[in-house]
């Protein structure tokens, strides 16, 4: 999937604000040492969860995560000691920024693992800013830049996928509405999940979609910017389902009910 | 003053606005100075006689919004006109002052629709020349024990439908807040607002998703009684306060449809909300619901 023609504005914008988020990225890199994680254990689910250095974010995954079947929880500070043997590893990738780890080696790892093993991907948040050409196909989205920080309705959910099954329309308080622009919107391999309405500037975009990749799954879940997402329980919710159905278990209910999700 | 539609040639406004050829005079001025004394129970009298009897067939709906510092009248006036364009054989009339609202003009009403509270208005608009003035002159209160009792008269005795909206709930008359049989809860900032737990299985809200508004306002109920139905409930985006905002009762004869979005022009522009009103007036009026040709619910595939 070469898409290194794709010298398009946006790729440019993107390339642009990526090199100056990753200039900002060093000061986290100077705190301890991230360790590699351990061997894996026979059995476990390990879940490689490469989102940098965000406490609210880790707490938000990490008490959804926790709770899949044989759970190996693994959360890497930052980005650089992520290598093609840890991918290897894992069966279900999170990834959160996540600018530095998409070296040329890491990105045809993550397309080995996900087509031929089965690894599954979460692209949280703003992961589709930071993937480059060799993996935008892949995912099935190019980048939307967020506009101002609003309130966001998260809207129209497909109620015909496990993911947002039985899920009515809810809002988070404020987010960074970082949209999706499909590759191919008739992937047939592709499901939109569900678009958001920006509340301040009536803007409407693509916020959730997930993809078939061979023997793999990926699903892209954009909101996320602030604590509180992690504090809906619609979007937890999702965020249990994406998970299990990219590591293509049965999926159970976050909740006991899936009708405690609606308000 | 007041404006009715789908009546050609029908000048009330010439009626009930004060004549302007002795403006300027001092003959005027005394005469103006008279009228000032007069001028509510004077109005009055001629709003009503200034409206068409009700034709056969034709269904007569009064509304009342009013002018203030907080709210504008006539932007909701013009919405209001939108969501039932369509209804050719409905004839609506506004009443764009407190002091121009009689009992008569709504003893042949079929539907009122009320969205004002308790305070005066603080513009009259139709007195001294109207329109141009350099002074103002504070107008009428509409909720009179007389205008009170008139409409609780028409719903449970004739059959009335009532749509109580916005700022109604601050009428500050105990009486009518019991006749809608809740207590009124004081809005507090404005903010985004989500309007949600929809009434699944009441003709009012049969059909309507959830929706937002950029910005509202939100006064809420305390709903009193059992038989009283929760239509919809609101959720301020950022203060996170929840509450009742649509609720339905039956009055004797009558039917009453509470609905509290609707301060900002926001609002009335959700189609979600149009359908509301659509399915209330309707549903206050004991007639059955066509589909609202705008409905739309943005939020579902």
């Amino acid at each position: 999937m070469d898409l290194s023609h794709h010298h398009s504005r946006r790729t440019v914008l993107q390339a642009g604000l990526a090199a100056a988020a990753a200039a900002m990225l060093p000061a986290a890199e100077t705190k301890a040492q991230q360790s590699p994680p351990g061997p894996k254990k026979l059995g476990s689910t390990r879940i490689s969860a490469i989102c940098g250095d965000s406490p609210e974010l880790n707490g938000g995954l990490g008490s959804i995560m926790q709770h899949l079947p044989n759970a190996d929880y693994w959360w890497a500070n930052n980005y650089s000691p992520i290598t093609p043997g840890i991918l290897n590893d894992t069966d279900l990738l999170l990834t959160y920024y996540s600018g530095d780890m998409y070296t040329k080696e890491n990105a045809a790892a993550i397309i080995d693992n996900i087509t031929n093993r089965g690894m599954g991907w979460i692209c949280v948040h703003n992961t589709h800013w930071f993937v480059g050409d060799a993996l935008y196909e892949f995912i099935g989205a190019y980048p939307m830049l967020h506009k101002q920080i609003q309130p966001v309705a998260i809207v129209k959910l497909h109620q015909g996928h496990p993911i947002t099954k039985g899920i009515e329309p809810f809002v988070i308080q404020l987010d960074e509405q970082f949209g999706a622009y499909l590759v191919n919107p008739k992937d047939p391999n592709l499901t939109v999940l569900f678009w958001s309405h920006g509340l301040h500037d009536d803007h409407w975009t693509i916020q959730g979609w997930c993809v078939q990749r061979g023997k793999g799954r990926i699903v892209g879940l954009t909101p996320g910017h602030y604590a509180w997402t992690w504090n809906e329980d619609e979007y937890k919710e999702i965020m249990w389902r994406a998970a299990q159905w990219a590591l293509n278990l049965e999926i159970k209910p976050f909740f006991g009910n899936y009708e405690n999700v609606i308000w | 003053m007041i404006i009715t539609s789908h009546v050609p040639g029908h000048d009330t406004f010439k009626e009930t606005v004060m004549g302007l050829s002795d403006k300027g005079t001092k003959q005027g001025s005394l005469k103006a100075g008279a009228a000032a004394v007069t001028a509510a129970p004077a109005a009055a009298s001629e709003t009503a006689a200034g409206v068409k009897p009700k034709a056969p067939g034709e269904v007569k709906v009064v509304a009342l919004f009013g002018t203030t510092e907080r709210y504008n009248g006539i932007s909701s006036e013009i919405q209001i006109r939108k969501i039932f364009e369509s209804k050719k054989d409905w004839r609506f009339v506004f009443v764009r002052a407190n002091k121009l609202f009689t009992p008569d003009l709504i003893k042949d009403a079929d539907l009122l629709i009320v969205c004002r509270d308790g305070d005066a208005d603080p513009i009259d608009l139709f007195t001294n020349g109207g329109g141009v003035s350099d002074s103002v002159v504070p107008g009428g209160t509409l909720w009179t024990d007389t205008n009170v009792t008139a409409i609780m008269e028409n719903v449970q005795n004739r059959g009335m439908g009532l749509i109580a909206m916005q700022g109604t709930i601050q009428c500050k008359n105990q009486r009518f807040l019991s006749f809608l049989d809740v207590v009124g809860m004081e809005p507090h900032n404005f903010e985004p607002m989500w309007y949600t737990r929809m009434n699944k299985t009441h003709p009012v809200t049969q059909g309507v998703g959830k929706f937002s508004v950029m910005n509202d306002e939100q006064p809420l109920v305390l709903i009193k009684s059992s038989s009283t139905v929760t239509l919809f409930e609101s959720t301020a985006v950022h203060e996170k306060r929840q509450g009742v905002s649509g609720w339905a009762l039956e009055k004797g004869k009558g039917k009453i449809v509470g609905l509290l979005p609707g301060c900002t022009l926001y609002a009335y522009q959700a189609p979600e909300y149009q359908t509301i009103i659509w399915r209330a007036a309707h549903w206050a009026m004991n007639r059955s619901i066509p589909p609202y040709p705008k409905e739309e619910n943005r939020y579902y595939l």
